[in-house]
């Protein structure tokens, strides 16, 4: 397998980003989200809150991942579980966890039905700052930036066909 | 009759959500059992299996995943028949198969909201004939 056999266009991937983060915002959090454009990066900036990073198996091989701020986190755990979580609670990475658990899940469902065989690993979660989530090989991560309630948030995800 | 419920998943947060969901569903919600992967939410089926009225479960989970969990369910007397409902992110129409073939009775993917819960939870009820509605009267 190489890295250089990339299949799954940029801007396809983006669309199908796009279209999870939509779908988790308007179920879960009923709240509005402004998406703006997805880009291609080498590598992921570095992050000052919380990093949820899922991997991909079966035909292809890749990671998705999720990062948003401390307050952004403790908004969206509130709203899934209707209690505030104090700081340093182990809830706020269990929820920033689910959240990309659910966008990778949404990710997966598209290829899924594009006849790409996607499985998805439990989340791995990193606190800290700043921090930053990198990957082996030479595949740029298709990177989806977007706002709610006017924090920053980006989702981010990089494919390889194996 | 209220509903007396085992949740098994291995995120707090997801099983918070369930639960809070299930209440504001206008569901008649007794007792909540939780247990966060399959090897204990067993342990918790055995040992609750009378008062047991529906079961919800991831399929991802450490330990024991969901699918397990479910043939595992199915082995125990009192729980044959009780309602078993899959939460996930899974919604592979093979993975679907495969959890129906274990023995669970419906299937909700996330991302959910409380009034998909609520018609899932209906709707497998009514599949399975039971008998008592379990919506809330208050």
């Amino acid at each position: 397998m190489s890295d250089l056999a990339v299949v799954i266009p940029h801007e396809e991937l983006g669309r199908y980003l796009a279209q999870s983060v939509l779908e988790m915002f308007s179920t879960m959090f009923a709240s509005g989200v402004t998406l703006g454009a997805s880009d291609r990066a080498d590598e992921l900036a570095p992050c000052h809150g919380f990093s949820a990073i899922v991997g991909l198996g079966g035909s292809v091989r890749g990671s998705v991942v999720f990062q948003c701020s401390a307050p952004a986190a403790r908004r969206f755990t509130e709203l899934m579980t209707g209690e505030a979580p104090g700081p340093g609670d182990q809830l706020l990475q269990d929820g920033v966890g689910e959240i990309g658990n659910i966008l990778a899940g949404g990710l997966k469902k598209q290829l899924d039905s594009t006849g790409v065989n996607v499985s998805i690993s439990v989340p791995t979660v990193v606190e800290g700052k700043p921090h930053q989530v990198s990957a082996s090989g030479n595949t740029p991560w298709t990177v989806l930036s977007f706002r709610s309630e006017g924090e920053p948030i980006l989702a981010a995800a990089r494919i390889v066909h194996t | 009759m209220n509903l007396n419920v085992l949740l098994v998943d291995d995120s707090a947060v997801m099983r918070k959500m369930i639960a809070r969901a299930l209440k504001e569903g206008g569901l008649a919600i007794g007792e909540i059992v939780e247990a966060d992967n399959g090897k204990n939410g067993v342990i918790q089926a055995k040992y609750r299996e009378k008062e047991l009225s529906l079961i919800l479960s991831d399929i991802n989970m450490p330990e024991m995943g969901g699918i397990d969990f479910v043939r595992e369910v199915r082995k125990i007397p009192f729980l044959i028949r009780t309602p078993v409902i899959m939460i996930t992110t899974e919604a592979r129409v093979e993975t679907i198969a495969t959890a129906k073939d274990a023995g669970a009775n419906g299937y909700i993917t996330k991302p959910f909201t409380s009034e998909r819960i609520r018609e899932k939870v209906l709707e497998v009820f009514k599949e399975l004939g039971v008998k008592e509605c379990p919506i809330s009267r208050s």
